[in-house]
């Protein structure tokens, strides 16, 4: 079945600095996949890796620098170069990750479900109220006759979360850009909020693209999961094998710096690479000032004299599972 | 090695936040000690009254915030009762902090070899050189360039900025550093980086660390032993092991329970349902009554005890709790 959404080559570049000592910042380089029907990807990587702005573009709150976004095939950025399309925004929402700053405080919940409903003439009249009502109640904010009425200060934060959800599914989407929606509410609370997302993809057959720093969560909502590093993707693998058999360096370092409760304070530290200890490390992880070489050459255990010279390209290693890496090919 | 007195000793204390819809209960009769060179990690969400915890031991607490009641005995020292001048010579020498997004704390306008140096210029009153050169050894010491002296806070990676702060509260080498979220904000890898550091400074100085955090898999890594917070009460206490493998409260249970695993088969994870309580009005009984799903008629009247079930296993439950086999 082809995908509903897929990016191609998908490139950002910034440029900041003065007059006269502009400085490039290539935060996002030839990013490449797709989602299909009801499939959840997982984008992970540090601050820095361009995970976000990955997002944002999809989103067309800014213009890539080059590369496509196809939705069903169609490459939006011919057919509505200017600006996105009213379609286009209804096809493919997003939710963020602070539930406080994403609500507007000075009005109701209900406001802010019905927006959505109107603009994108979901429906009128009476029917709107009846359909904020059962959105409520799709994301369990129960009653829903009584939230309606709330405001955003007497929810908590995971409830607040929950209505996001509800806007972005108000005008029921093919994709769901979600940019890191847990990492901010407490910890109990968050397994509800990703069951949520899964139980709207099974029953609605939403796409997602799932944004975030933490694999676990990662493995637990994500079908497929593409590991990302200094504005290039480095490895993809269904979540559970990416995991398992990780094949990048980078990857094996993230999934090694995961506190391990059975470690005790006595046990040695893991043999993973750490940050460098030099204190010329760069501030973000590997947001690269030049393309040369593999943006993970600086700090990788395992790396060779070509890695630094020249980017390596994709290489299979497993059926569905690619890695960039010259351990593994050119 | 002898058994000498905890480094600090928390006894019965209550803080409540006065608000205009009446006072929050913030904390509602803490208990606990850490010994010398002892983690003690204290668990819990948001709300859950540890971060008041920490002010309060520094006293520094803000209005609306008091303190209604017990004793806080740092290395045999009352807290509650010292003086303004006595304070000042407590605070950093005695006891010194790693406050949340610290690291976004740092004065910008000064370098980081001025803001160390003023650590030892203030309570130490030594001459500027020779601030600056225990500034040096101190940036040393977490593994920074001693050329970053002169460097201003936003030139440093938020990992650096974070070990600056760190080596802040060590400069006076503090009997018991608090730590409270330490690593939030940094990536996995600069986490486990700091992390490493702080236990090798531990090893070297013999601090003792009061390290709060809501995350619990990084907390049992590195914490000798854990009290489990909420809404302002301790529920359940013991080594850091023990409360992995055998949690008995079903808060400390549904915490750990939120945490999704790195291997192993697919799970389904619920978390808690539900939020934690307003703190002006709080359940009667057992504060996580509302929550809980081995409640019992008693729990919603009568708070809980802290127990000790199983030797060095504290549990705040009735004797009514089922509980595994051995436990009192």
């Amino acid at each position: 079945m082809s995908p509903v959404l897929e990016v191609r080559n998908l490139t950002k570049h910034f440029t900041t600095g003065s007059v006269l000592k502009s400085q490039r910042i290539l935060a996002l380089n030839g990013v490449s996949f797709t989602i299909g029907r009801g499939e959840v990807l997982a984008l992970v990587g540090e601050s820095g890796s361009g995970k976000s702005t990955t997002a944002r573009l999809i989103a067309r709150l800014m213009p890539p620098t080059s590369g496509e976004i196809l939705l069903r095939g169609q490459d939006v950025l011919k057919t509505e170069p200017r600006k996105a399309s009213r379609s286009y925004r209804r096809e493919v929402q997003m939710i963020f990750q602070d539930p406080f700053g994403s609500l507007s405080p000075n009005h109701t919940i209900g406001y802010h479900l019905e927006r959505p409903l109107l603009i994108h003439k979901r429906a009128i009249g009476r029917d709107v109220q009846q359909k904020v009502e059962t959105l409520l109640a799709t994301v369990g904010l129960n009653p829903p006759a009584e939230m309606t009425h709330k405001f955003p200060f007497q929810l908590s934060g995971g409830q607040r979360q929950r209505v996001a959800i509800a806007r972005a599914l108000a005008v029921e989407p093919e994709i769901i850009l979600a940019d890191e929606p847990i990492s901010m509410l407490d910890v109990s609370i968050r397994m509800g909020v990703l069951n949520l997302m899964e139980q709207l993809k099974e029953e609605r057959g939403i796409g997602f693209l799932y944004i975030t720093h933490d694999l676990a969560s990662a493995r637990y909502i994500a079908d497929r999961t593409i590991v990302m590093y200094g504005g290039y993707t480095v490895e993809s693998a269904e979540s559970h094998e990416l995991m398992a058999q990780p094949a990048h360096p980078y990857t094996q370092t993230l999934l090694a710096a995961v506190p391990n409760p059975q470690a005790g304070l006595e046990t040695p530290a893991t043999g993973a690479p750490s940050a460098p200890k030099s204190a010329s490390a760069s501030a973000s992880a590997g947001v690269q000032f030049s393309p040369r070489g593999c943006p993970f050459a600086g700090r990788c255990p395992q790396v060779k004299a070509i890695c630094h010279e020249v980017m390596p390209g994709l290489t299979t290693i497993a059926p569905d599972h690619w890695v960039r890496c010259h351990l593994f090919g050119p | 090695m002898t058994t000498s007195q905890p480094v600090l000793n928390l006894c019965d204390l209550y803080v409540e936040y006065l608000t205009a819809r009446g006072p929050v209960q913030a904390v509602n009769g803490v208990s606990f000690s850490i010994a010398p060179g002892e983690v003690f990690g204290l668990a819990g969400e948001s709300g859950c009254g540890k971060s008041t915890i920490a002010h309060t031991i520094l006293r520094v607490l803000r209005p609306p915030a008091i303190i209604t009641g017990g004793q806080i005995v740092v290395k045999g020292r009352d807290v509650l009762q010292m003086d303004d001048e006595t304070l000042e010579a407590f605070r950093w020498r005695d006891v010194s902090m790693v406050f949340q997004s610290a690291m976004n704390s740092l004065n910008p306008v000064m370098n980081v070899g001025n803001q160390l140096a003023d650590v030892f210029i203030r309570h130490k009153r030594m001459s500027k050189r020779e601030a600056l050169e225990r500034a040096s050894e101190l940036l040393i010491g977490v593994d920074i360039d001693q050329r970053r002296l002169s460097s201003f806070p936003h030139q440093l990676s938020g990992g650096m900025r974070q070990r600056v702060v760190i080596a802040m509260a060590m400069a006076l080498e503090p009997a018991l550093m608090i730590m409270d979220e330490p690593t939030t904000a940094l990536d996995v890898v600069v986490q486990k980086d700091i992390m490493q550091q702080i236990r090798e400074l531990k090893r070297k100085m013999s601090f003792a660390i009061l390290f709060i955090t809501h995350d619990l898999s990084l907390m049992t890594e590195f914490s000798d032993r854990i009290g489990i917070m909420y809404a302002g009460e301790i529920v359940e206490q013991a080594q850091a092991r023990e409360i992995f493998n055998n949690p008995l409260h079903p808060y400390t249970q549904g915490l750990l329970g939120s945490f999704p695993a790195l291997a192993g088969p697919k799970k389904r994870l619920t978390g808690i349902a539900g939020s934690p309580p307003d703190l002006v009005a709080p359940p009667a009984g057992c504060r996580f009554h509302p929550r809980c799903w081995v409640c019992q008629p008693i729990e919603q009247v009568v708070k809980p005890q802290l127990r000790e079930v199983l030797p060095g296993h504290w549990l705040a439950a009735h004797p009514g709790m089922p509980l595994p086999p051995g436990a009192a």
